[in-house]
C-alpha cells in the first residue's frame, strides 16, 4: 500500500475518533436542549418553528400568566415599601438591628427578581407602583428607582423608551440619574447605537436628554474607548468643563486606564486651539485623574507618573487634583518635596500652603519634625510661613519662632503680623509685647 | 560532472505532478475530516448558545412566578450559592466602578456578592477581611471592598468587629470607623457596662489620643456619640457623667453625634435636657442642628419634622437645625442637585420656618455652586433669578448675591446684583459689594 494511502487512512481514523467524541457532545446538548424546550414550554415559553434561534416566542395563556406574576410582584414590592416606611419611621436599623439584616435580604431578594423582568413586565410593576398613593412619597420614588435601575441593568435601552415614551420624565424620581445611568450602561456596550437613540431623541425630549444624561453617555462610552468620549464632547453640544471631563476620566479607575486615557485626553486637546482652553481642560482632567493618589500612597504614584510622564501643564492639574489625607499624614513631607521639584515655584506655593496648613492643623509635631529636616531654600520659607501662621492660634511663641527663622523682607513682616492678630485675642499683654519687639504697627 | 541548475529545471518540473498525485489521498482526506468536524463544532456553539438563553429565560420566568415575595429566593448563578473562592481583586474593581461611575457597575454581582456575604458566618467574613488585607489592594479599592464585609459582621457579631478592628484605629479611615462606632453602640445596647469599659480601656491605652492643634478627636467624639446615644436610654445619669467629664468645647460635639432612635420619644427629652444641662449655651444650637443632620439622614425630611416637632427650640436653634437638615440632604450624596430636590427642601423649609425659605435657598445655590460642585455657577445663578421672580420679591437673588459675594467671587456676585428687580434693593445690595 502506498505511504499517502496509509496517511489518508490515518487522517479518516483520527477524524472519526474526534467526530465520535463531538457527536457525543452534540448529543448531550441536544438532550439539554429537549430538557430546557420542555421546562420553557411550562413557564409558557415556546421557540418559534420557523426561526429556532430567535427569541423565544411565549403563548398567550402563559404570558397572560407571566403579566399576572409581574402584578404579584409589584403588590409584594409595594407592601415591601410600606413595611420598610413604618421600620424606618419607628427607627429602623437602631431600634431593631435583627430586622436589619431581613430587609436587606428581602430588598436583594426583590433586586434580582426585578432585574429577570422583561421590559414588557417592568411596565406592568413600575404603573402599580405609580398608581399607589397610599405610599409616601419618598417610598415610591426609591421603589421607582430601584425597579428602573434594575430594568437599566440588562435592558437600558427600554427604560429610556419607558422615560420618554410617557409624561414620566415629569416625574422622574431620581432627577435624571436613572436616564444618565441607562445611556451610560448602553454606551459601555454599544457607544454606537447609544448614541444614534440620544441623536433622535435630543431634539424632542430635552427635559430628558439633559446635560447629566448626555455626560452619563461620556462615562459609559468611555469605559471602552476614552477617544471616542473626549471627540463625543463637542458633537453632544457639550463644553470642556469639569464635570463633562469628569464624566471621561473618572470612568478610569487602574493605572492601566489612566495611562491610555491620558493618551486619549492628549490626542482631543489637540483640537482644542485656544490655549488657555487647553491648559484649563488639562489642568481639569489632571486634577480629576490624580484624584486618590494620595490615599494610594506616594509610591504608587510616582510609579503612575513615571510612566505618564506628564507635561508641566498637566503636572500642575496633577498637583491641583491632590488632598491631604489624615490617613497618610507620614507621607506628606514628601509630596511636599514632590511639590517642590515637580513644579515652579508660582504654581508650588499655594500647594505647599495648603499641604503644610493641613498637616500642621492634624499633627504639628511631625510636621515641625519634617520642617527641622528639610533643607533651606524658597520652598522651605514657605512651608515655614504656613507652619507658623497654622500653629499661632494655639502656640504663639513657637509660631514666633520658626517665623524668626525666616529672611527678613515682605514675607516675614506679614507672618509675622498675622502671629501677632491671633495671639491677641487669648493673651493681649504678650501679643502687645511681641508687636512692641517686632516693630509691628 | 553535475547538472547546472538550468540543466536540472524540466526535470524538475516534470517530478511535481507526480508529488501532488501522491498527496492528493491524504489532502482529500483532510479536507472532509474538516469540514465535518467543523460544522459539528459549528452545530454544537449554536445549540449551546440556544441553551444559555433558555436557561436565561426559564430563570427570569422562575424568579418572577416565586408566589411568596418575601421568600429568599437564591441567586441562580454558581458565584452565590457555592462556596467558589471570591476573587477580591476582581470584585474590589467592580464595587469601586458601582460607588464612582455612576450606575455603570455591574447590579446583578453586586446583589450575588452582597447575597454571598449575608450567607457567610463570621468566621468566614473574618477570614476574607484577612485574606484581603494580604492582597496589597490599592487603599482605594480596599476602602470600597472591607465595608461591605463589615457589614454583615456588625449585624452577627459587633463584639468582634470592636475587638478585630480596634487596631485600626489609627488609620483615620472614616468607614471603618463609622462601622467600629456603630458596633460599639450596638455592644452597649446589649451590655452598657462591658461596652463603656472596652472604650474606657481604648482611651487609656491612647488609641484615640489627638496630635490636633485643638487637642480633639473626631474619631473619639463619635465613639463618644454611639455610647451616649445607648446610655441615654439604658442609664440617663451616666450619660450626663460622661458627657460632663469631656472638655466644654468637646461636649457639642459629642452629644450631637448621639445616635437616637426615632422610636423612643424619652430618647429626645433626655437628650434635650443633657445639652440644657451640659453643653455651653453657645453651642447648643450646633448640638441639636448636629442631630438634626442624623434624623435628615435617616428618614429625610420626613423624620427631620418628627425631630423638631418633639423639641421646644429658640428660633436660633430651629433655624440651625432646619440649615443642617437640608445641607445634610442636599450635600451628602455625589448627585448634581435637581431642581425636584430644590422644590422639596423648599416644600419643607416652608413647612418648619416659611420665612427662611429664601435665605436657606440662597445658601443652598450658593454651597452647591462653590467649586462646581453640585451646579455650575451661571446654573446656581439662574435659579436664584427664577425662584425670585416666582415669589414676587428678590429675596432669594439678593441672599445669593450676597452669599456669592462672601463665598466665592465679588465681580461675578456684582454683575448678577445688575438682575435685582427692586431698584433700591439693587443699589444697597451693590453699594455693599462696593
Amino acid at each position: 500500500m502506498k505511504i499517502s494511502h496509509v496517511a489518508a487512512a490515518l487522517i479518516l481514523a483520527v477524524g472519526a475518533c474526534l467526530g465520535w467524541h463531538d457527536k457525543q457532545q452534540l448529543a448531550d446538548i441536544c438532550q439539554s436542549r429537549d430538557q430546557l424546550i420542555t421546562e420553557a414550554a411550562r413557564h409558557g415559553m415556546l421557540p418559534d418553528p420557523s426561526n429556532p434561534s430567535a427569541a423565544l416566542r411565549i403563548i398567550k395563556h402563559e404570558r397572560e400568566d407571566m403579566e399576572a406574576g409581574a402584578a404579584r410582584l409589584a403588590a409584594g414590592f409595594i407592601a415591601f415599601g410600606k413595611e420598610r416606611e413604618a421600620w424606618e419611621k419607628s427607627g429602623g436599623g437602631q431600634a431593631d438591628p435583627a430586622m436589619q439584616k431581613q430587609m436587606s435580604l428581602r430588598m436583594m431578594d426583590f433586586r434580582e427578581r426585578l432585574m429577570a423582568m422583561d421590559p414588557e413586565q417592568m411596565k406592568i410593576l413600575i404603573a402599580a407602583v405609580r398608581a399607589s398613593q397610599d405610599l409616601a412619597k419618598e417610598t415610591r420614588q426609591r421603589l421607582l428607582d430601584v425597579s428602573l435601575l434594575a430594568l437599566a441593568n440588562d435592558h437600558p435601552q427600554a427604560v429610556l423608551a419607558l422615560v420618554t415614551g410617557s409624561d414620566f420624565a415629569k416625574d422622574d424620581p431620581s432627577g435624571g440619574y436613572v436616564v444618565s445611568s441607562s445611556l451610560a450602561r448602553w454606551a459601555k456596550d454599544d457607544p454606537q447605537a447609544a448614541l444614534s437613540w440620544l441623536r433622535k431623541n435630543a431634539a424632542e425630549h430635552p427635559d430628558v436628554i439633559t446635560d447629566d444624561a448626555k455626560r452619563g453617555m461620556l462615562s459609559g462610552t468611555a469605559i471602552q474607548d476614552p477617544a471616542l468620549a473626549f471627540r463625543l464632547i463637542g458633537e453632544l453640544g457639550l463644553k470642556d468643563t469639569d464635570p463633562v471631563l469628569s464624566s471621561i476620566v473618572g470612568a478610569a479607575h487602574s493605572p492601566e486606564e489612566k495611562l491610555s486615557t491620558l493618551a486619549a485626553l492628549r490626542l482631543h486637546l489637540t483640537s482644542i486651539a485656544n490655549q488657555a482652553d487647553r491648559d484649563a481642560a488639562t489642568t481639569g482632567a489632571l486634577s480629576i485623574m490624580a484624584n486618590g493618589f494620595v490615599q494610594d500612597g506616594f509610591t504608587a504614584a510616582e510609579r503612575w507618573l513615571a510612566a505618564a510622564q506628564p507635561t508641566p501643564t498637566e503636572l500642575a492639574g496633577v498637583a491641583a487634583g491632590l488632598n491631604f489625607d489624615p490617613g497618610k499624614s507620614a507621607e506628606t513631607g514628601q509630596w511636599i518635596e514632590w511639590f517642590a521639584t515637580a513644579l515652579p515655584p508660582e504654581k508650588y506655593a499655594d500647594r505647599i500652603q495648603y499641604f503644610v496648613a493641613s498637616w500642621t492643623y492634624n499633627d504639628s509635631l511631625a510636621a515641625g519634625q519634617w520642617l527641622t529636616t528639610t533643607p533651606d531654600g524658597p520652598a522651605k520659607q514657605i512651608a515655614v510661613r504656613s507652619y507658623a501662621e497654622t500653629i499661632s492660634r494655639f502656640e504663639p511663641e513657637t509660631a514666633a519662632q520658626w517665623a524668626l527663622t525666616m529672611p527678613p523682607g515682605s514675607a516675614r513682616d506679614a507672618t509675622l503680623k498675622t502671629i501677632y492678630q491671633n495671639w491677641r485675642s487669648p493673651n493681649p499683654e504678650a501679643a502687645a509685647a511681641f508687636a512692641a519687639e517686632q516693630g509691628i504697627k | 560532472m553535475a547538472l547546472s541548475r538550468i540543466d536540472r529545471w524540466p526535470q524538475r518540473c516534470y517530478l511535481y505532478p507526480v508529488n501532488i498525485i501522491r498527496l492528493l489521498p491524504p489532502a482529500v482526506a483532510l479536507v472532509l475530516v474538516g469540514t465535518w468536524l467543523g460544522i459539528v463544532h459549528l452545530t454544537i456553539a449554536a445549540i449551546d448558545g440556544q441553551n444559555a438563553m433558555l436557561r436565561t429565560h426559564i430563570e427570569a420566568a422562575r424568579l418572577l412566578s416565586t408566589k411568596g415575595v418575601g421568600s429568599q429566593t437564591k441567586a441562580f448563578d454558581k458565584f452565590s450559592r457555592d462556596g467558589t473562592p471570591l476573587d477580591w481583586r476582581k470584585l474590589a474593581g467592580v464595587v469601586v466602578q458601582m460607588q464612582k461611575s455612576g450606575g455603570l457597575g455591574d447590579l446583578r454581582t453586586m446583589v450575588h456578592l452582597q447575597q454571598r456575604l449575608r450567607s457567610m458566618t463570621p468566621e468566614e467574613l473574618v477570614s476574607a477581611l484577612d485574606e484581603i488585607a494580604t492582597l496589597e489592594l490599592p487603599a482605594t479599592s480596599r476602602a470600597a471592598l472591607e465595608p461591605l464585609l463589615i457589614a454583615p459582621l456588625l449585624e452577627q457579631e459587633p463584639a468582634l468587629v470592636l475587638n478585630r478592628l480596634a487596631p485600626r484605629l489609627g488609620d483615620h479611615d472614616e468607614a471603618i470607623n463609622r462601622q467600629l462606632a456603630i458596633a460599639l453602640k450596638a455592644c452597649a445596647k446589649r451590655d452598657a457596662g462591658q461596652a463603656t469599659e472596652w472604650f474606657d480601656q481604648q482611651v487609656a491605652a491612647g488609641n484615640f489620643d489627638s496630635a490636633a492643634l485643638n487637642g480633639r478627636s473626631p474619631t473619639r467624639l463619635q465613639f463618644e456619640g454611639a455610647l451616649l446615644g445607648a446610655l441615654i436610654t439604658a442609664e440617663p445619669t451616666t450619660a450626663a457623667e460622661r458627657l460632663a467629664a469631656l472638655p466644654d468645647d468637646q461636649r457639642a460635639e459629642a452629644i450631637g453625634n448621639a445616635a437616637l432612635c426615632p422610636c423612643t420619644k424619652g430618647d429626645l427629652s433626655n437628650f434635650a435636657n443633657l445639652i440644657r444641662s451640659q453643653v455651653s449655651a453657645p453651642d447648643q444650637a450646633a448640638a441639636f442642628a448636629r442631630q438634626a443632620g442624623q434624623w435628615v439622614a435617616l428618614g429625610g425630611y420626613a423624620n427631620a419634622t418628627a425631630y423638631l416637632d418633639a423639641i421646644k427650640f429658640t428660633p436660633d436653634e430651629r433655624l440651625a437645625c432646619v440649615e443642617q437638615a437640608v445641607a445634610t440632604q442636599v450635600f451628602s450624596s455625589n448627585t448634581r442637585l435637581t431642581t425636584a430636590d430644590l422644590e422639596n427642601l423648599r416644600a419643607w423649609v416652608s413647612s418648619q420656618m416659611p420665612q427662611e425659605t429664601a435665605s436657606v435657598t440662597a445658601k443652598v445655590l450658593c454651597t452647591a455652586a462653590m467649586n462646581k460642585r453640585k451646579l455650575d455657577f451661571v446654573q446656581a445663578a439662574e435659579l436664584a433669578v427664577q425662584y425670585s421672580r416666582a415669589s414676587g420679591n428678590d429675596d432669594v437673588l439678593v441672599d445669593f448675591v450676597d452669599n456669592w459675594a462672601a463665598r466665592a467671587n465679588k465681580e461675578e456676585a456684582r454683575e448678577l446684583a445688575a438682575k435685582i428687580n427692586d431698584a433700591k434693593r439693587r443699589a444697597a445690595t451693590l453699594k455693599r459689594l462696593e
